[in-house]
């Protein structure tokens, strides 16, 4: 079976080849999930694809698009409260400190594998605070963990939500006039929302496609990008190439988790601004649960992590990146997050790969 | 600064950790090779000797306890310098409220492991601290051994383009199985920790063919002992991802929780690197033992010390040390 697959891939990398090279330009290709991002990187595709294709990524990492003031309050918070958060919020630099920093000062910070199973164990502390980020991913567990605590009226666990979706932001990129010549959408966003919840893509012309995350995913996943193009460069489509996973109208009890405990609102992405209904909260009935931030003006910095995470730039372009940016001392958000495109660009990629076998 | 979880991952700022704090005051000479063992010269006779300190949770897991792997860590520590081991110091630290059943427990399983391994326990030492300001059990053993055979030592300087790079099992089952014991995943049942004593093994190796030199795969994995192999050398590495054996419940459980099998802790698993002429000879040795043994890559002659894998499309990566603990995924 692995050798199987290791044949198709082979065959997979000289077709696309070939239909870039029909084609006759390098084309551009936008990715939006930071697990895509990563596989990019760690299957070493813009190595082999350095003539064909150029990689840049939209704003899907969570960690890369919290605001710094959203660190910042829950370190505040950390005197008085438990805290659970998603062990990627860990060293993301706030203001003046991180959670892992207020954490070796002796704050009680516990990292959370599942929503649900930080309410339990928050039921039996004191005042507990779960750090709610992610998309439409991570939402359905939160609206969970939202039903435990609320059937079982603890007063004692509280919310500080930065949950959002991913529709918005993408259009906004579109909006805005980007130019890209093939769009892989996440396929594990798509799993809950259904190809449906990205049928708007459809009206633009650009061939999108969502998309798994092993390599031979993504291999299969730019070949229908490319043959897409030469077939019909004019038109846009919309296919799914993680069928496996995805359907039509994706989970039914995810959504309705997420409908019966939150409803859209506008939300904040560091370094972007305000996306009009971007963000979920907690429904009016359940705000008890709720701890709101609200975010002060970000303070002006050389990092350039918004543009990479809109598209405009790669990692390397960002003047603080792998001099005073790097994964031991991230200065933005996108060297910190594992899924980051700075990371996994400084990971994989940071240097030529040149290699001389010769002896 | 303050010490934080990365100081300990075995990663880049252990690194730093003990080339700033400790190598500057101590500065004596074995400790700055940073070998897993330190060679000493006592009465002309040539000596090898390791200390190595145990906190794994939970104390007993799936294939092993901190009894077993306390005698493994050392022993083979010692082992892939080319020492066979000799006698053994044990340091238990306990929380008050214990249970002696369970110090017995772990006591005998101790015991076992060093009448296996061959090695005599000689001088122990005990403390107890006040409830909650331990994590019930540490142990801490310093061993001490003589070469296998004197005139066919490993050493890193043998190290030359051209050899071969091979691993004596499939990787990352120790790290694997203490993560899926951390209850709150809700895993049904953990993974088998690949906790094993490497001393006959090694010695079987060593007396039959050309090894250049060999590393054990403990904490941070093998990316971790391949980047110190590549720093120490100046050379880059070049791995074959495809080579790379990983058992699918190891991948299976990475994939989940979003880590990097390469960077996942063995207990039970070398690495040996031989000359390209007799790299058959000591795969198909190492196989006897563990059929997953694999030829992985190669020592390159380039001189940018860095570790490269070429992913099975013919991409290229690098492969880092870890810089940070290693993080379940938001998504």
């Amino acid at each position: 079976m692995k050798q199987l697959s290791d044949r198709t891939s082979a065959l997979l990398v000289r077709q696309i080849k070939n239909n870039v090279a029909a084609i006759g330009r390098k084309l551009k290709i936008l990715e939006v999930c930071g697990t895509h991002t990563v596989s990019i990187y760690k299957y070493g595709l813009p190595a082999v694809f350095g003539q064909e294709f150029e990689f840049v990524s939209g704003p899907g990492c969570p960690v890369c698009v919290t605001h710094q003031h959203y660190i910042d309050q829950l370190i505040e918070l950390s005197d008085s409260h438990t805290i659970f958060t998603f062990g990627d919020m860990l060293k993301v630099p706030g203001s003046c400190s991180s959670l892992a920093q207020a954490r070796a000062n002796g704050a009680d910070i516990r990292i959370m594998y599942s929503p649900p199973e930080a309410v339990v164990q928050a039921a039996s502390i004191g005042n507990s605070l779960i750090a709610a980020v992610g998309f439409e991913t991570t939402a359905p567990a939160f609206g969970l963990a939202i039903k435990m605590a609320s059937e079982r009226k603890l007063k004692n666990v509280f919310f500080v939500n930065e949950l959002k979706t991913m529709p918005a932001p993408i259009q906004m990129l579109m909006a805005n006039g980007l130019s890209t010549d093939g769009i892989l959408l996440p396929g594990h966003v798509a799993a809950v929302i259904g190809v449906n919840g990205f049928e708007f893509m459809r009206n633009y012309q650009v061939p999108c496609i969502i998309a798994g995350f092993t390599g031979l995913d993504i291999l299969i996943s730019l070949y229908r990008i490319t043959q897409h193009l030469l077939a019909e460069p004019q038109q846009g489509c919309l296919i799914n190439q993680y069928s496996r996973v995805v359907s039509t109208t994706g989970n039914p009890t995810a959504q309705a988790l997420v409908a019966a405990y939150y409803e859209p609102c506008d939300a904040y992405f560091r370094g972007i601004g305000i996306i009009k209904a971007a963000g979920l909260r907690l429904r009016p009935q359940l705000q008890q649960f709720e701890i709101s931030c609200s975010y002060p003006p970000e303070a002006p910095s050389q990092c350039r992590c918004a543009q990479v995470i809109t598209a405009q730039i790669q990692p390397r372009q960002c003047p603080l990146f792998a001099n005073c940016c790097t994964p031991e001392s991230p200065q933005g958000p996108c060297m910190v997050s594992s899924e980051g495109a700075c990371a996994a660009y400084y990971r994989y990629a940071r240097e030529g790969l040149d290699i001389n076998e010769n002896y | 600064m303050k010490i934080t979880k990365a100081h300990g991952n075995g990663g880049k700022q252990t690194q730093e950790l003990i080339k700033n704090i400790f190598v500057q005051n101590f500065k004596t000479d074995p400790l700055q090779q940073q070998d897993d063992a330190a060679t000493l010269t006592i009465n002309s006779q040539r000596i090898g000797t390791s200390i190595d300190g145990f906190v794994v949770k939970p104390y007993r897991f799936n294939g092993g306890d901190i009894g077993k792997l306390a005698v493994c860590g050392t022993v083979n520590d010692l082992a892939v310098c080319g020492y066979r081991p000799l006698y053994l110091n044990v340091s238990y630290m306990l929380e008050e409220g214990f249970a002696l059943s369970e110090l017995a427990l772990l006591a005998a399983s101790m015991a076992d492991a060093a009448n296996l391994a061959g090695i005599k326990i000689v001088a122990g030492d005990t403390k107890v601290v006040e409830k909650n300001n331990l994590d019930e059990i540490f142990v801490t053993t310093s061993g001490i051994g003589i070469p296998f055979d004197e005139h066919n030592m490993p050493d890193i300087g043998k190290i030359a383009p051209g050899n071969v790079v091979i691993v004596s099992g499939d990787i990352g089952r120790h790290g694997a199985c203490i993560y899926s014991h951390n209850d709150t995943m809700g895993f049904a049942a953990a993974i088998a920790s690949d906790c094993a004593l490497l001393n006959h093994d090694i010695e079987l190796l060593l007396s039959n063919c050309e090894v250049n030199f060999m590393r054990d795969l403990t904490r941070g994995g093998l990316a971790t002992a391949l980047n110190e192999i590549a720093q120490a050398t100046g050379r880059d590495i070049l791995l074959q991802e495809n080579q790379i054996p990983v058992s699918n419940e190891v991948q299976g459980l990475c994939d989940i929780l979003g880590l990097d099998a390469y960077y996942l802790a063995c207990e039970g698993r070398f690495l040996a690197i031989a000359p390209e002429q007799s790299a058959n000879k000591a795969l198909a040795i190492m196989q006897k033992f563990n059929s997953q043994a694999a030829v992985i890559g190669k020592i390159l002659p380039s001189n940018n010390r860095r570790v490269l894998v070429e992913t099975a499309f013919g991409g290229t990566r690098i492969v880092d040390m870890l810089t940070y603990e290693m993080l379940p995924r938001i998504c």
